[in-house]
């Protein structure tokens, strides 16, 4: 079978198994695999979101977390504002509202990311990776000191976002929304790597000199690769802080920015789908070896060095390729 | 006015520890050009060795030699069996396989020493206090955390400055190629390096045992700092990490002391104290943002 | 008087102690193949970087089509008609053959923030890029990743790429460099059909090259033009002999 046969039949494969996944798992009587696969649909979608990045932008970016924080963050002040009925800074009436809230997550993660990539796209290789980590970082000690809203404890939802014709509440149409904006982000983001945008953006990231030479300014389309990315990142947190209704500065720490990208590549960097797979079978791989040992950690690390060290594209790319 | 030289104190106190963290790390990043995000776990590594030894045997200097050696002989372990397969991969697969160090490595420590912090004590004769200027009363152990990192310091200045060792390793952090055409031998002199890095990362952990807590995964919170410095110093650059350390350590030390303050003076108390403390945690990044805006590659930029 | 693309006066140009060029002049003809020849390490690459604004010239002019273009960046000089192909290759490795090529198209029309159409099936690259990828001999070779070329196929890509801008002044760092007995007879071939369509700037080792291909040649030694002329009139001349016998 050719590789592009494969990959189309592993894709709809892999769509047809989270359509039925709800019904499946009412069948065999086991409901928590739907809020189990829901963590994997948007932990997929900031990782689709991070390989957009590194995988398309060539950016390596240590601090793709904040901008899940931040979605996150944005969900649950509103909800809290509105909750309290006491307008934000005195003005902005908070809101539960989806159509409301989500869109501006997305928007708020947008700005954060065209201010960090503009000053972090200064920069390239080592640099480029300390410096995203250390805004993120940044921004983590700033939630942290966000009294306000729980400091160091985070902040409770008490219950999902309203959205019209659909009952969030339950967690089947929960499942079945995050699945839709997995696939509307999976789809936007097949048509920009393969548009003219992201033609230069992976020439870009391939050599920046040669596009420069090519009279293009690389950088400015990097910055908007950066602001893509933290835009779909800042809808990942707000679906997550309404799937577990309830949000934390350890959102935004730098190992769940690690994480996001140890599933990008152990998915298989620069294939958008992969991520997906990366994402599942990280999350399964934690809940699984959880549950032999509380130590899971101390499996999870060399596997993750043999894998970088030996498994070059990633699942993704171990099952469309041949040789 | 005591205040401010006693915060100062500690500003520079911090400074020496990210001091001794990145002085390693630069040079593995500018000679091996190797991200290495399991820097900190030598750290933890050096203060865990050295709280237990301390507990064991009562004996200070024991904890040190026991830390140091720790530190170094792990470092040098983990760059003969994983970081030598790195150097010719892409910064993405450092991050990763570095990644995956720390997850082994925390989870080791709760294994070995448990999810409990331990705790270290200040020897005998580090204890107390001492009148340094008339009303100012500073820590011994405290003091001697600053003359020991400043004879660190010295002691590197001499190594690279004054030994051919240290001549070999300046050149390899400029240019590379150039020392390996020369002959040295090169995966040597990286594991040398690495270990030394290492070393003195464990030595700054065990030094701030007796200070905070020792549990697993305090590597990473120093490890943050460390870039912060070494982003602001310049990649591969010793001078830098001077600079950039002690810049770190009296920002940081003197916003959290001061900024709440300032602000109460034209708000509010409580909203000053909250305002003024987010500030101040954010304070090195505001500073590493100005300098990068200024001058991208660091105040001391290596030449590639 | 002749018609001058290009004319370089006294460029200098120092890399700490080393100066690549030293009041280095020289002119280049319209629609000639001109040569730029010297011992390793002469700065003739450097004279590339200078013209292509890759690096900046300490002090010296350099005009373009009479403009002087000394102070533009780089993609500017692109726009007034420089078009270059590398001496390190530097083709877009991870892109496929047709990806690098559209690239080059593309770069040429206008501005590439268009996030939804497949940048393939764009108008201009539909009808360029069978043409672009003809010319250089690749046709066969469209779906390949770039960075699986053979070294002779990179070289016939980058040229190929560098064409597609119809730039007036083609800078070509070593075409022939790595590549076989028949890539060089390919990319002579390919050269002298340009000849008529652009001027060519060329800088290269292989003598026979030089000599049967180029209308004029520059000899830069120590970063110093020290002779231009016809091939005829550098082949005899006694200074030029000396520097490479006295290099060798
Ligand atoms: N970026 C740089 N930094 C420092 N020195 C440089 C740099 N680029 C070139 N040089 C020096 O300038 C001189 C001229 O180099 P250049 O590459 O232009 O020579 P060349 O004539 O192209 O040589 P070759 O025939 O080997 O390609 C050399 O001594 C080289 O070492
Ligand atoms: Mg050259």
């Amino acid at each position: 079978m050719a590789g592009g046969v494969r990959k189309t039949v592993l894709i709809a494969g892999g769509g047809l198994f989270f359509c039925l996944l709800p019904w499946a798992a009412h069948y065999f009587g086991e409901q928590y695999l739907v809020s189990l696969f829901t963590r994997i649909l948007i932990y997929s979608l900031a990782a689709v979101s991070l390989d957009l990045l590194i995988g398309y932008g060539g950016l390596i970016s240590l601090g793709h977390a904040a901008f899940v924080g931040i979605g996150g963050y944005v969900t649950a002040i509103f909800f809290q504002h509105s909750f309290e009925a006491e307008p934000l800074a005195g003005i902005i009436p908070g809101s539960e509202n989806a159509l409301l809230v989500w869109p501006l997550a997305v928007i708020v993660a947008a700005a954060f990311a065209f201010l960090i990539g503009s000053l972090s796209l200064r920069t390239s290789g080592m640099h480029f990776i300390m410096i995203t980590l250390a805004f993120a970082q940044m921004l983590y000690y700033f939630a942290v000191g966000l009294e306000k809203y729980g400091g160091d404890d985070g902040l409770s939802l008490y219950s999902r976002n309203q959205l019209v014709g659909m009952d969030l509440a339950n967690d089947v149409h929960f499942y079945f929304v995050c699945l839709f904006f997995l696939s509307l982000f999976l789809l936007i983001s097949d048509r920009l790597v393969k548009s003219r945008f992201g033609l230069v953006l992976r020439g870009a990231a391939s050599s920046s000199r040669r596009i420069h030479a090519l009279g293009i300014h690389g950088r400015r389309y990097k910055l908007i690769c950066f602001i893509i990315g933290g835009a779909g990142a800042g809808l990942a947190g707000a679906l997550l802080a309404n799937q577990t209704e309830y949000v934390s500065p350890g959102l935004l720490h730098w190992t769940m920015s690690g994480e996001l990208m140890v599933m990008v590549l152990l998915g298989g960097l620069g294939s958008l789908f992969g991520p997906v797979l990366g994402a599942a079978v990280y999350l399964l791989l934690e809940e699984t070896l959880a549950m032999y040992t509380e130590h899971w950690m101390v499996y999870l690390g060399p596997i993750l060095i043999v894998v970088v060290l030996f498994a070059k594209r990633g699942l993704f790319g171990l099952l469309t390729h041949r040789d | 006015m005591i205040l401010l030289v006693e915060q100062l104190l500690n500003g520079l106190q911090l400074g020496i520890t990210l001091f001794l963290m990145s002085a390693g790390l630069t040079l593995v990043f500018g000679i091996m050009q190797v991200i290495n995000l399991a820097h900190g776990s030598f750290y933890m590594i050096g203060a865990y060795v050295g709280a237990t030894v301390a507990a064991a045997t009562g004996s200070f200097i024991l904890a040190l030699a026991g830390a140091l050696g720790a530190a170094g002989v792990a470092g040098m372990a983990v760059e003969i069996l994983v970081l030598r397969q790195l150097y010719k991969r892409d910064h993405l697969d450092q991050v990763l396989a570095t990644f995956g160090l720390i997850f082994f490595f925390n989870e080791m420590t709760r294994i070995i020493w448990g999810k409990q912090p331990l705790f270290m004590d200040i020897p005998t004769w580090l204890k107390g206090n001492i009148e340094l200027l008339p009303g100012l009363i500073y820590p011994v152990y405290r003091l001697a955390v600053i003359v020991v990192g400043a004879v660190v310091a010295l002691l590197l200045w001499y190594l690279f400055s004054r030994t051919r060792l240290g001549m070999q390793i300046r050149a390899g952090a400029s240019n590379r190629d150039m020392v390996s055409a020369l002959g040295v031998n090169i995966k040597l002199l990286y594991t040398l390096v690495f270990g030394l890095g290492t070393l003195l990362a464990g030595l700054a952990g065990v030094m701030a045992g007796p200070i905070f807590a020792v549990e697993s995964g305090m590597g990473e919170s120093i490890l943050i700092l460390t870039f912060v410095v070494i982003v602001i110093g310049g990649i591969g650059s010793v001078r830098g990490a001077v600079v950039g350390a002690l810049l770190v350590g009296l920002v940081d030390t003197l916003g959290r002391a001061f900024l709440p303050t300032l602000f109460r003076t034209f708000l509010s108390s409580s909203y000053a104290d909250s305002v003024g403390a987010s500030l101040a945690s954010m304070s090195i990044y505001i500073v590493m943002a100005a300098v990068l805006i200024w001058k991208p590659r660091g105040l001391f930029p290596s030449h590639h | 008087m002749a018609d001058y693309i290009l004319q370089v006066k006294n460029l200098c140009k120092s890399f700490g102690a080393v100066e690549a060029s030293r009041d280095l002049s020289f002119a280049v003809q319209r629609g000639h193949i001109h040569a730029l020849i010297g011992p390793n390490g002469a700065g003739k690459t450097t004279v590339l970087n200078l013209l292509s604004g890759e690096l900046q010239a300490d002090s010296g002019t350099i005009f373009l089509n009479a403009k002087k273009i000394n102070k533009l960046p780089v993609h500017q000089r692109v726009s007034a008609g420089l078009g270059r192909s590398f001496q390190i290759t530097s083709i877009f490795e991870s892109l496929s053959v047709s990806e690098n090529m559209a690239l080059a198209i593309l770069a040429g029309e206008g501005h590439n923030f268009r996030f939804w159409r497949n940048a393939m099936t764009v108008g201009v690259v539909k009808r360029e890029l069978a043409g672009a990828l003809a010319r250089v001999d690749l046709s066969d070779r469209e779906e390949q990743l770039a960075g699986n070329l053979s070294h002779g196929e990179k070289r016939q890509l980058e040229v190929g790429m560098a064409l597609v801008g119809k730039p007036q002044l083609l800078l070509l760092d070593e075409p022939m460099a790595g590549q076989g007995a028949g890539g060089t007879v390919e990319l002579k071939k390919l050269i002298l059909g340009l000849k008529g369509q652009t001027t060519i700037l060329l800088v290269e080792h292989d003598m026979d090259v030089v000599f049967s291909l180029a209308d004029r040649i520059s000899v830069i030694v120590y970063g110093h033009c020290i002779a231009s002329g016809s091939p005829e009139q550098i082949r005899t001349n006694p200074e030029v002999q000396m520097a490479y016998l006295g290099e060798q």
